[in-house]
């Protein structure tokens, strides 16, 4: 009974705290929040974290969601209430949480961090200045460049040297130019028609080279900042379409529950559930356009309006693998209560 | 057998298997196109060590993981109170693995994995230096030049022995060569080749030496004797070569005992009359001749000595040499003593501020660091640019030398305006020591061992460069700061903690990021936390999803265990990511002092998490 009434509080407590994480991590993975974060401006920092929060706000529902599917599997709970109980979190965050969320960061609350979020997105607007002096730049090419000094508020660069790694033995490979010319526009450093080095200003490749997101995490954050557009969209065009869109995907996310019980090792039925939540964003974009979307539109009839193809895709999804796994589910527990060896 | 042993069980399983897998992995991948094949396979072989250890931390999570998570299976219909004595026994075991596993890590990290590195760019680099050798020989062939063509290829023979191209061509140039001599035998020009004047060039890092044991042996034990002595000891001598009448060494030997002794001590003075007494023989010594050889010899050993004590060793030691030469040639009389002793002596002289051209023959076939490019702030604010094309470092005599090739170097006054700019084929380095302090000492100007006028000097692309700086050239900074400019060039993957603890401070001056060095160290210093962190949070995740008392291992499941090295790894890269983010916003906004707080962060976050490990309770 007490793992039970704990349910709701679980769900909140991971919704805070996926909030937090998510928000908290994704202001620095901008250069210009970090660059400003680093140089003391908090309240960038703090401006890009509510918004982050108002934004991410259906990913840490989605996260919270599979830890309570987690929690469900690892504590014994009435089944017939924690379940519903569980559905009824899901439903009222899709429901109110999250529409909430898109009223609030459309209002003036946050517009009020608009100026503190200007000032990080002011230099990466930019073309940028030009990189400090005194430091040795890699080019395209094998080519290093240094200059000594900077003029003319970063127009020019003096004392410059470039080396040539790519000249052949014996050919110089070093030229010295007294100044070049830095063009904010092409960001391209230039001495008497020669390209020295592009970029030269701009994002600092000494720092930003170092930041380079993994591969996996950049795919990740692809299909997410996808799928968050898409429910954003949805939301602006009415609510039916809001509903089918983000009903139908919450839908498809709870079948996950059903694999926290494929096996019984639990950290593989974690693990599966995180595999299968990381296929279902990388799978949605098919069902907005493609060759599955042509195919679903060519079977559906023509009174379904287009924004909702996508939906009814999702939809057809989630209700085959609710069967498949309510079926598979039924198996296994009629087959635990026999055997005995599922606790 | 314990727990921890079989986790450690379960975690070996995970190293052997993907060791093989990234071998594997390695061999199946295509080598860079400059690699030749002698050095495909182990260039292979290190490319999958490198990689096997990139994903060690991965597989010791992943081991740690699967492992608690099936050994806590004993446990699982247990009642386990908070703080249990059982978790704490757990928690001990599991520091005991992560830190033999971190110590290996750390070992192939920072140990091993640098010097894989260092070979494959080694790998790659002969690689390319064989297809130019075999390059330039064809071009010399077509230019009916097959002597060159054979240097050539005996410097690609080195890198490749086996090379069907190379053999096929050098018997080409035998071939060509023995039609140039009206059919002398191939075999009869190649051992001529080898052993002749391209003999050390053919031989490399061999050559130098080969090369400095063709001076007459004789000479050697004299050089050797003078080193260390005093001057009583050298009044000594001079004494004796005067009862000799071997007035040349007696004055030599009295202006050494000159120039050693102190202002205060007596011997000086004496030292001065026995040279000036000497002296005045050698000066009346062409009287006492009356052969017409005898006093052309007298000359000759009169002018090279002269230039001795003059200090132009340059041109003594042509002076001795051509002496020499005629004198072996002659074939009538033994060499003169004085004569051999004095090309030794000029010989040394020489040596300190100018080298043989020979020495660099085939140096590059040895060189450990390409394209070394940095900047040197100099003293009086002006500052020097230098790129060095390859670099070879070795030993000799107990003392360290370096040959650089194809050298640039341009000062910039303060205003970035072009104080002179030169550009050397090859350069010696030695470390100069003054004060206490070495510094690197390029000496410039190199000269032929055979004949005078074959100086190399530096050629002059701009501005007015002083004339003993065109000859030997002092760099503002100290020697040991080379290596670890050396080292910043190959890149921070490349440096070792210690190397860059020891470049931050210094990298602004040779125009390197110090912040970038200040984070790569918090960086590598944090990775051990880190990995602790995610292996204690792994021993909670194993404690939450063990498995149940009666359950059996399905060998179905055998086929997800890829999966957790995988997601594993995708975890880890991801802490990673936001660490390198934290750190760099740590390193803005405390420049200097980000590493303190950075440790005191993790170790804190490291507590919390065993804490919350040994604070868990059955479900």
């Amino acid at each position: 009974m007490k793992n039970t009434v704990m349910i709701p509080l679980v769900f909140v407590g991971n919704l805070l705290l996926w909030t937090i994480l998510l928000s908290a991590f994704s202001v620095p993975t901008s250069y210009a929040s970090l660059m400003a974060l680093s140089a003391g401006h908090f309240s960038v920092f703090i401006a890009g974290f509510v918004s982050s929060a108002l934004y991410l706000l259906p990913i840490s529902c989605m996260l919270s969601c599979l830890y309570l599917f987690f929690y469900l599997m690892r504590h014994e709970t009435m089944l017939f209430i924690s379940l519903p109980l569980a559905l009824v979190l899901v439903a009222a965050s899709v429901a109110f949480l999250i529409p909430f969320s898109y009223r609030l960061s459309a209002s003036s609350v946050a517009s009020s961090f608009t100026q503190a979020d200007s000032f990080a997105s002011e230099p990466a607007d930019g073309a940028g200045k030009l990189f400090s002096p005194g430091l040795i730049r890699d080019g395209d090419g094998g080519k290093r460049v240094f200059w000594l000094d900077d003029s003319g508020a970063g127009k020019r660069a003096l004392g410059v040297i470039v080396a040539d790694r790519a000249t052949l033995p014996g050919s110089r490979a070093m030229s010295v130019y007294t100044s070049a010319d830095y063009d904010s526009e092409s960001r391209q450093l230039s001495a008497g028609g020669v390209l020295l080095l592009v970029p030269a200003g701009g994002k600092d490749p000494l720092v930003a080279s170092r930041l380079e997101t993994p591969g996996f995490l950049s795919h990740l954050a692809r299909d997410a900042n996808f799928l968050l557009e898409s429910f954003h969209s949805a939301f602006e065009k009415g609510t039916v379409r809001y509903f089918a869109t983000v009903g139908s995907f919450f839908a498809l996310v709870c079948c996950l529950f059903f694999i926290c019980h494929a096996s019984a090792w639990r950290l593989l039925n974690a693990l599966l559930v995180f595999t299968l939540f990381r296929f279902m964003l990388m799978g949605y974009p098919y069902t907005t356009g493609g060759f599955a979307y042509d195919e679903a539109r060519r079977f559906l009839p023509g009174s379904v309006p287009q924004g909702l193809v996508s939906p009814v895709m999702v939809t057809a999804v989630a209700a085959i693998s609710l069967i498949v796994c309510l079926a598979v589910f039924i198996i296994r527990k009629i087959r635990r209560g026999r055997v005995g060896d599922f606790q | 057998m314990s727990d921890t042993k079989r986790v450690f069980l379960v975690i070996l399983a995970h190293y052997l298997v993907a060791f093989a897998a990234c071998i594997v992995f390695a061999f199946a991948r295509a080598a860079p196109p400059e690699l030749v094949a002698p050095y495909v396979a182990s260039y292979r072989f290190w490319r999958g060590v490198l990689l096997f250890v990139n994903y060690m931390p991965a597989l010791q999570i992943s081991g740690l993981l699967v492992g608690y998570a099936l050994a806590f299976k004993s446990h699982a219909d247990e009642q386990v109170d908070r703080w249990s004595a059982l978790l704490i026994d757990y928690l001990k075991g599991a520091f005991i693995l992560c830190i033999v596993c971190l110590a290996a890590y750390f070992v192939m990290a920072e140990g091993v994995s640098p010097f894989l590195r260092t070979k494959q760019q080694s790998a790659v680099n002969r690689g390319s230096d064989y297809r130019e050798f075999v390059a330039v020989a064809k071009a010399s062939l077509e230019a009916n030049d097959p002597n060159d063509a054979e240097i050539r290829l005996q410097a690609a023979l080195q890198i490749w022995p086996k090379s069907a191209e190379a053999n096929k061509l050098l018997d080409r140039c035998q071939y060509l060569r023995a039609q140039a001599s009206g059919g002398e035998s191939p075999d009869a020009k190649k051992s001529d080749v080898a052993a002749g004047k391209d003999g050390g060039a053919a031989e490399g890092k061999g050559s130098v030496a080969k090369s400095e044991n063709k001076q007459p042996a004789a000479a050697e034990p004299l050089s050797a004797d003078d080193k260390g002595i005093t001057a009583l000891e050298a009044l000594d001598r001079s004494d004796a070569a005067t009862k000799k009448h071997d007035y040349f060494n007696a004055h030599y030997y009295a202006m050494l005992a000159w120039r050693l002794a102190r202002d205060t001590d007596p011997n000086k003075a004496l030292a001065l009359r026995k040279a000036a007494e000497a002296w005045n023989h050698v000066s009346e010594g062409t009287d006492k001749f009356t052969e017409q050889g005898e006093i052309a010899r007298y000359q000759t050993k009169r002018e090279g000595y002269e230039a001795i004590q003059n200090g132009d060793y340059l041109k003594a030691y042509y002076v001795f040499l051509a002496e020499y030469d005629k004198e072996k040639a002659a074939k009538t009389k033994g060499i003169d003593p004085d004569v051999e002793r004095f090309l030794e002596v000029a010989r040394t002289g020489l040596l300190e501020s100018f080298f043989f051209v020979d020495e660099t023959a085939n140096i590059r076939l040895f060189e450990s660091a390409r394209d070394v490019f940095f900047v040197n702030r100099r003293s009086d604010d002006t500052v020097d640019a230098v790129f060095i094309r390859g670099m070879t470092f070795m030993r000799t005599a107990g003392k360290d030398v370096a040959y650089l090739r194809d050298v640039e170097i341009a000062r910039l006054g303060r205003d970035g305006k072009t104080v002179w700019r030169i550009a050397v084929p090859y350069a010696k380095m030695f470390p100069f020591e003054r004060e206490g302090q070495s510094r690197p000492e390029l000496i410039l100007h190199a000269v032929d061992r055979n004949r005078a006028g074959g100086d190399v000097l530096p050629e002059v692309l701009e501005g007015d460069i002083p004339a003993q700086e065109r000859s030997i050239l002092l760099l503002d900074m100290p020697y040991r700061d080379l290596d670890l400019v050396v080292a910043a060039n190959r890149g921070v993957s490349g440096m070792t903690l210690l190397d860059m603890f020891r470049f931050s401070k210094t990298a602004e001056k040779y125009g390197f990021s110090g912040a970038l060095y200040q984070r790569e160290i918090i960086n590598r210093i944090a990775e051990p936390f880190l990995i602790l962190i995610i292996s204690i949070y792994a021993l909670i995740l194993g404690w939450k999803y063990r498995l149940g008392k009666n359950v059996f291992f399905r060998a179905w499941w055998a086929l997800a265990i890829p999966l957790f090295p995988i997601i594993t790894l995708f975890a880890i890269e991801t802490v990673r990511y936001l660490a390198r983010l934290c750190i760099v916003a740590f390193v803005g906004l405390a420049p200097g002092n980000a590493l303190v707080p950075t440790v005191a962060f993790l170790t804190v976050c490291f507590v919390l998490v065993s804490v919350a490990f040994f604070a868990q309770r059955s479900d």
